[in-house]
């Protein structure tokens, strides 16, 4: 080969050809255009032979040129995201929230590549590969830099740096892991619980880098998703279920994948009623749903997969904030399905998923009741209306007090809640009376527990609520004759005294007068003289008399009873 | 601190001037990072002023900047500097600020829900109508079904046609698809795109119930107890409703609640009927919904929850139903398990009023009339008139009322006789003595003293003494007059009235 002749591999890049690598050798060249025509990287890749001609004088000759078979027009382009949670250090990259944003924000892309944010951060092929795509890693920093900026009163520019250190950091520490080559995929879970902490210690990274070069083999998300739960089901999986969890939270962040899990369902109200009983472990699946669905809900039913809940819960609150129709085939329904999807996520005891549900609840209503915009409290109170009982009200209230609505509300919503507490001075008023009596209660003690926990009202506010259901709870004891019902005369006293320590622990009281006045007939039993020998007298089987009374002392103990 | 280059502060300066095409090609050299620091935001702040001028480069630039992803709004300007604190500026930072407090929250906006990036789509079936037509060609019933549905209701681009949407309906019958037999009796039933025929109806629902079809069960069961197509029996149609009901039908379980509160077909039990209506009210049928309200206010098979009641009366009236809409807004406004709140039970008044509830529209009417609403005699006397139309006998007795005065419609004694007279026949007391009045005297009737004496005696024997006493004291001064026959003429035909009023 003359030594005046060179090749260029140049790619196409923004509609200019820029010089990717140089050869002195043809096929070479040749060879590494294609490789790089591979990546899926270029739109087209051509070989040039530069021929320096005696006089110095260059002469070039496309001697290849090839376009990407790549599907033409793929839209990878950014999702409008409206919030970015605040990274401070590398760590944070991994953490849940950072992940599912980076899902959210680059959900074409990863759908494109069949790719998950944890799987791209644990592996530096992947990692570069997004980085050589286009300009996406540039808009992304950018988009996330704006809104942390913005969100943390930072210079843009100052956050872009940052950001783009970080990926460095991030690319750094995935080469050093594979050593700067593919890391051979584990064969059985095995391989993944052997896995050694890195230089820095961290096993969970470890871990992690070895499942995701596992997850890379299969470039769909519901294939990724068996492997998951092949891993959860087998002996060892506990070990590394929250690392599972993490990966089950990016794949459930797919749309697809609810609607493959979910299946057929009538209208949005009955999907997100669904994925609200799959979040809790209480779905049934539908006709011809994936076996996954059964071991997934499973897992969320004895709660191994906290990050994937968030998710799920996180896109019920999106989708019921949002625009799209709750009964779109049939439109008269809307009002009763806002109702359906309103009675899922407030109950008795909560509002599962807190704040942020309470306030996509506010936004379908004045959706549904077309208010506006402007008119919160016209909304809220429709919301309000469209509860069953007082219970849900409140609950709805407090949860609504800790968000930026209930906090743009402020007196307001206080003014609500207390006319809503202190207004309802019967039981019949807070649960509707078909309920049975100890649901009933239940739901009171869940009201004031609520109003005790809340950290968005003030102190004092809280306990004069509190105890305004205290004392109505009370007064449904004495009214009903409730303790005398569970305390009757003609029973054992054995019985009598099991019965009565059993009702102090069993939830349904409020600490305070409705549970003072339950201990106060335990006291009187246990102050009787010789309370043992009579407890002992009144079981029927003497064998078993002393074993009963050993367990009526530490179920005192257990119910609170010093 | 580097200097800037001489071009970008030639740039600079004639961008800070207005020129446009300096804006965009410093806007364009800080997104570039061209000879300056990369600086989205100013990039951003230039090329908006630029795009602001209507130049085109700069506007493209900024979409194709969004479509990256970049937040294009622009950046706030520079603070100018401070000058000292006029007197309106003192008064202006004394003002009280903006926000919720005291404005009743209706300043507060709703922030803007975070959008979901992947929303679900395709939870409600998406047809491909290619496949769809192919697979009907092909002879598979369920499509042939779907395209009979698409064409019967005009949907998926097809233009509504039941005569074919029925041959689809038909093909997939006599396949022994269930819901092509089911489609295929309905359109019987309706007469859409096939003459009506009940028999035939009856016939495609009983092959698709007997299939297990839930909808063909109901409608079978409907069919049986209405005696349409067949010899009616409530004991039978009960058994359809069961069927069907059995499979969560919600509208048979209503229908079993009905059955069940009346007493048609299965032994009268309105505990029975409140439970099933609690099951249909759950799968959201309004009359279930509606009718357990009823029976909870009453404490009628169930124990009495006004609250509950009143709960499961606004879910029927938000869906429509008037008769709800009404019991609503009387909830509503007499403050019967629900806070009291007459703006908002004037609203749903009006709800049911124009859903055409008579009852509504009769309250609505005396809300305006009394000044309680706003509102005008015209108003009031449409309002009244579509009430009176619908039967309602005090609507009919006080539109008569109305023409009588010439309030709100013309004075008009023949038709106010004429609205007189049909409250009368409805057993409206005021409307029987008005009429009374109007015979013995003449007025916009024929005048006819046993007539008069009929109406005026059916009236003296209304509870209400403010009537009866009145029309006691014409009756006998009638009586006086009439003589031994006129007054067994107007006995008899006292008697048939009575007996024709309801």
């Amino acid at each position: 080969m003359s030594r005046n002749v060179s090749f260029e591999v140049q790619v196409l890049t923004d509609k200019n050809w820029v010089i990717a690598e140089t050869a002195k050798d043809e096929n070479q060249a040749k060879a590494f255009a294609d490789n790089l025509l591979q990546t899926g990287n270029h739109a087209a890749v051509r070989v040039v032979r530069d021929w320096t001609r005696p006089d110095g004088l260059h002469a070039e000759t496309v001697v290849l040129e090839k376009q990407s078979t790549e599907k033409k027009g793929t839209d990878l382009s950014l999702a409008p995201i409206t919030e970015a949670p605040p990274c401070r250090e590398l760590a944070d990259f991994y953490g849940s929230a950072a992940r599912l944003t980076l899902g959210r924000l680059c959900r074409k892309y990863f759908d494109e590549m069949g790719v998950t944010p944890t799987e791209m951060l644990h592996s530096h092929a992947e990692l570069k590969r997004f980085g050589d795509k286009d300009r996406l890693l540039f808009s992304a920093i950018d988009r996330v830099a704006t809104l942390q900026a913005a969100a943390m009163g930072e210079e843009p520019k100052a956050r872009r740096d940052f950001l783009g250190k970080c990926w460095d950091d991030l690319c750094i520490r995935a080469r050093q892991v594979s050593d700067g080559k593919k890391l051979a995929p584990p064969k059985a879970l095995a391989d993944i619980l052997k896995a050694k902490p890195g230089d820095d210690g961290d096993v969970g990274y470890m871990r992690q880098t070895l499942m995701s070069a596992r997850l890379l083999e299969v470039r769909n998300l519901p294939g990724k998703l068996d492997i998951l739960l092949k891993w959860a089901a087998e002996p060892g999986g506990t070990e590394i279920l929250p690392l599972i969890d993490g990966f089950t939270a990016d794949v459930v962040l797919s749309a697809q994948v609810i609607q493959d899990l979910l299946g057929f369902q009538p209208n949005l109200a009955h999907a997100l009623c669904s994925l609200c009983d799959l979040a809790e472990g209480v779905a049934q699946p539908a006709k011809f749903a994936p076996d996954s669905f059964g071991q997934l809900n499973a897992l969320f039913a004895d709660g191994s997969l906290p990050q994937a809940r968030e998710v799920l819960l996180g896109r019920v609150a999106r989708e019921l904030g949002g625009a799209n129709p709750l009964s779109r085939n049939e439109p008269k329904l809307e009002y009763e399905m806002f109702s359906k999807v309103a009675h899922r996520l407030v109950c008795h005891e909560k509002v599962l998923g807190g704040g942020a549900q309470a306030e996509a609840l506010l936004h379908r209503s004045a959706r549904v009741h077309n208010t506006g915009s402007n008119a919160v409290k016209q909304a809220l109170d429709f919301l309000l209306s469209a509860l069953a009982d007082t219970v849900h009200r409140v609950q709805l209230l407090v949860a609504l007090a800790g968000t930026e609505v209930g906090r743009g509300l402020g007196d307001q919503l206080v003014k609500e809640l207390k006319a809503r507490v202190l207004g309802s001075d019967h039981i019949d008023l807070w649960v509707p009376v078909r309920h049975p009596p100890r649901d009933r209660m239940a739901a009171l003690a869940a009201v004031a527990r609520t109003l005790a926990a809340s950290e968005s009202l003030d102190a004092e506010i809280k306990a004069e609520l509190a105890t305004h259901v205290d004392e109505m709870l009370a007064k449904y004891l004495v009214d009903e004759g409730v303790i005398e019902k569970i305390d009757k005369q003609d029973d054992p006293l054995a019985l009598r005294a099991i019965r009565l320590v059993k009702f102090c622990g069993s939830g349904v009281l409020i600490d305070g007068k409705s549970m003072a006045l339950a201990r106060a007939a335990v006291v009187e039993h246990l102050r009787q003289p010789q309370f043992e020998e009579k407890f002992l007298a009144s079981v029927g089987d003497p064998a078993k008399a002393e074993k009963s009374l050993r367990e009526f002392h530490k179920l005192l103990l257990d119910s609170g009873f010093r | 601190m580097a200097r800037e280059p001489e071009i970008v502060t030639r740039y600079r300066e004639a961008a800070e001037r207005g020129d446009a095409m300096a804006q965009f090609n410093l806007g364009d050299s800080y997104r570039l990072g061209y000879r300056i620091p990369r600086d989205t935001r100013e990039a951003v702040r230039w090329l908006t002023k630029a795009a602001n001028q209507g130049h085109r480069e700069a506007i493209r630039r900024l979409q194709e900047m969004q479509a990256e992803g970049i937040d294009i709004t622009p950046p706030p300007e520079e603070e100018t500097p401070r000058r000292p604190q006029s007197l309106e500026d003192l008064l202006d930072s004394l003002a009280p600020g903006q926000g919720a407090e005291g404005d009743g929250g209706i300043g507060v906006q709703l922030p803007v829900p975070e959008p979901e990036t992947d929303p679900l789509y395709a939870v409600e079936e998406a047809i491909d109508v290619n496949a769809l037509r192919a697979a009907a060609d092909a002879g598979n019933p369920a499509a042939q079904v779907v395209m009979g549905n698409a064409l019967r209701d005009g949907l998926l681009g097809f233009d509504a046609d039941p005569a074919e949407a029925a041959r689809w309906y038909r093909l997939a019958a006599e396949a022994g698809d269930a819901r092509g037999q089911y489609s295929l009796g309905v359109l019987h039933d309706r007469g859409l795109g096939v003459p009506r025929d009940e028999a035939e109806a009856l016939r495609w629902y009983h092959k698709a119930a007997t299939q297990g079809d839930a909808h063909s069960q109901f409608n079978l069961g409907n069919m049986i107890a209405q005696g349409r197509g067949c010899k009616a029996d409530p004991a039978v149609a009960a058994k359809w409703f069961k069927k069907a009901a059995d499979q969560g039908d919600g509208a048979a379980l209503f229908a079993l609640g009905a059955l069940h509160e009346s007493g048609r077909g299965v032994a009268q039990d309105d505990g029975k009927a409140a439970e099933f209506y609690r099951r249909a009210a759950e799968l959201g049928e309004a009359e279930a919904q509606y009718n357990l309200a009823n029976m909870l206010r009453q404490g009628r098979g169930v124990e009495p929850d006004p609250a509950e009641a009143a709960h499961l009366c606004h879910r029927a009236a938000e869906q429509g139903l008037a008769e709800a809409q009404f019991n609503w807004a009387l909830m509503l406004s007499t403050g019967q398990g629900v806070a009291r709140d007459k703006s908002a039970a004037a609203l749903w008044f009006r709800r049911a009023a124009n859903a055409g509830d008579p009852r509504a529209q009769y309250h609505l009417a005396m809300l305006m009339d009394h000044g309680d609403m706003p509102g005008n005699p015209a108003e009031t006397a449409r309002l009244l008139r579509a009430a009176a139309e619908a039967g309602d006998a005090r609507a009919q007795c006080d539109l008569g009322v109305m023409h009588l005065i010439g309030d709100g419609v013309p004075f008009d004694e023949a038709e106010a006789a004429r609205w007189f007279r049909r409250a009368a026949e409805g057993g409206n007391a005021l409307a029987r003595f008005n009429l009374g009045v109007m015979h013995a005297g003449g007025q916009g009737v024929a005048k006819d003293e046993v007539e008069a004496y009929c109406w005026l005696s059916l009236a003296a024997a209304s509870p209400l003494a403010a009537i009866a006493q009145p029309a006691g004291r014409a009756v006998a001064a009638l009586a006086a007059r009439l003589g031994a026959d006129g007054l067994k003429q107007a006995a008899e035909r006292a008697a048939r009235l009575a007996g024709a009023a309801p």
